[in-house]
């Protein structure tokens, strides 16, 4: 009787908050059940998780004309990742062949918490699960498939803490060493995703983060190397108005932009920031 | 042998309503995923899923692929096929409601068929329908009001089967077959290759193929619960009938009948007089 209530207000909570519950509370990133779901690298097709509760249909949805193409079922409930407040939704790596999907993290015996996550190869749709202890959610994937990033969650309370880890997707294990910022060598980080600006190669995953009490920055994270870069945005807001920020890249910089207008330019290659 | 019929046949309907089809012995069958129906005129397509013990149907934007919005409902139900060339059926002239249909028992044998009809806006169940019996989608009224159903006598290769109507404001069964007015027949015979429907989701047209018999067309007036059977002078084997396909044109005035690109014969949706081309 647990197992179903748990489950059907999982089910619930997803319907009715969709995309930004968890990054309003400040909690792990949220999963999307229908909608946009996530956009294949090349466009033609996007691939959008559906629920009945206990099990998930992932389906590939033709762009141009809505027809679903194919489909596969995972037991459980795992939707698209949502990487930012403004409902950004990832989980494909760039070269394509890998989606992921993630769950959220479910209490079992003993008050364990784990949080599951599906693999799927996108050419055979066969999928695989990473479960792992503790509160998890997804955060990027290099572009070739091979390493998931994920965030894994110290404190989801007023004030989420959380590190930002990596899994190799081939060894099946996750890297004992959390990607801390090059820049100052902060391990913890705090605030919550507002936006997320990808570039063209899938590498770079360029994440804006608002705080309390503190200026935004921006989460530079590099796919391939394995490595982080935090950059404060010297801008003025209160955390209302960093969580409207957007981020638009363009030839070799990324603009922070508010209510259409860029107010700060962070260049890509040495991160350092202008405001407008 | 009969069972080894009946096989060959589901197989026949697997491959004439596409790799989602799951075929029937007795009538096209369903469809899961892929295009649903809908689309055209609305933009929306709807589309089923079958789940171990439930149906996601999805509304999806055919501009763009976003599943706006979707369901999961009780039971095993797909859209329905009203014609082995993978014609879906199911949505109402006016787009606001839709019928989903399960696989009921083989004609004659102990079972029911069920079949849902939903609000397409809400996607909410606003009636259920349970028939004793053999029974697939046919058609449904513009206004959602009436469902037109076959009922299977006998399946094979050469299936008998009937035209009934349910009402479905009345939640009732309506006595007695839709029979053809111009021959007063009542029950038929023939395997549906594939249906044109009227813009206004009025008149449904569909093309029978028959063994050692010209193909004919049943023209079924979902508003007056009228149905009319007109022979097409064509002399064509069955395999051959089975890749005919139907057009309207001239705002509807006419019904083309083609044989790959070429019309070999005309139907004048008024007279329901033919002319071979």
């Amino acid at each position: 009787m647990k197992k179903i209530l748990t489950t059907l207000l999982l089910v619930l909570v997803a319907a009715t908050f969709a995309a930004t519950a968890g990054a309003q509370k400040g909690g792990p990133a949220t999963t999307l059940f229908g909608g946009k779901g996530v956009l294949a690298p090349d466009g033609t097709h996007r691939y959008v998780a559906l629920t009945t509760g206990r099990q998930t249909l992932v389906s590939v949805v033709r762009v141009h004309g809505g027809q679903v193409v194919r489909w596969l079922y995972v037991r459980g409930f795992v939707g698209v990742p949502v990487v930012g407040e403004d409902g950004t939704t990832d989980g494909i790596s760039r070269d394509g062949r890998t989606l992921v999907l993630a769950g959220t993290p479910e209490g079992r015996p003993n008050d364990r918490v784990v949080t599951s996550f599906a693999v799927v190869d996108t050419a055979s749709l066969r999928f695989r699960r990473v479960t792992l202890p503790g509160t998890w959610a997804y955060d990027a994937i290099s572009p070739d498939g091979s390493i998931l990033y994920l965030i894994e969650y110290e404190n989801y309370g007023r004030t989420p803490t959380y590190r930002v880890r990596a899994y190799d997707l081939a060894a099946r294990r996750l890297l004992s060493r959390p990607i801390v910022d090059r820049t100052i060598g902060e391990r913890l980080m705090r605030g919550w995703a507002v936006t997320r600006a990808t570039n063209s190669t899938g590498r770079w995953a360029y994440t804006l983060y608002a705080r309390q009490g503190s200026a935004p920055f921006v989460h530079a994270l590099d796919t391939v190397q394995q490595r982080a870069y935090c950059v404060d945005l010297p801008l003025e807001l209160r955390r209302p108005g960093q969580m409207r920020l957007r981020l638009v890249l363009r030839a070799g910089e990324l603009a922070v932009r508010s209510a259409g207008e860029t107010v700060a330019v962070v260049d890509t290659q040495s991160f350092v920031v202008q405001r407008r | 042998m009969k069972k080894l019929l009946a096989l060959a046949i589901t197989a026949a309907a697997i491959t004439a309503g596409g790799a989602h089809a799951n075929g029937s012995p007795y009538s096209p069958g369903l469809v899961y995923g892929w295009a649903g129906v809908g689309a055209q005129n609305s933009g929306v397509r709807f589309v089923a899923f079958g789940m171990p013990k439930s149906t996601i149907v999805a509304a999806v934007r055919a501009r763009d692929g976003h599943v706006m919005k979707s369901t999961v409902v009780r039971g095993f139900y797909g859209v329905p096929l009203v014609s082995y060339d993978g014609t879906a059926g199911g949505l109402s002239g006016d787009g606001k409601s839709l019928v989903l249909a399960s696989y009921g028992p083989l004609p004659g044998e102990a079972g029911k068929t069920r079949l849902i009809v939903l609000n397409t806006k809400t996607l909410s169940v606003v009636r259920s329908v349970v028939l004793r019996g053999s029974w697939s989608y046919d058609a449904v009224s513009p206004d959602g009001s009436q469902l037109y159903l076959v009922e299977h006598i006998a399946a094979g290769q050469n299936p008998r089967y009937r035209v009934r109507s349910f009402d479905l404001r009345a939640d009732r069964l309506i006595p007695g077959a839709i029979v053809d007015r111009i021959d007063r027949l009542a029950v038929m015979g023939g395997q549906p290759v594939t249906r044109a429907t009227s813009s206004d989701g009025r008149w449904a047209y569909t093309l029978y193929a028959r063994e050692k018999r010209e193909p004919f067309v049943h023209a079924l007036d979902t508003v007056r619960r009228e149905a009319f059977c007109i022979d097409v002078p064509l002399e064509l084997a069955q395999p051959l009938q089975m890749e005919l396909r139907l057009r309207l044109a001239g705002d509807g005035g006419t019904l083309g009948v083609r044989h790959f690109r070429e019309t070999v014969a005309v139907i004048d949706t008024k007279t329901f007089g033919v002319r071979r081309t």
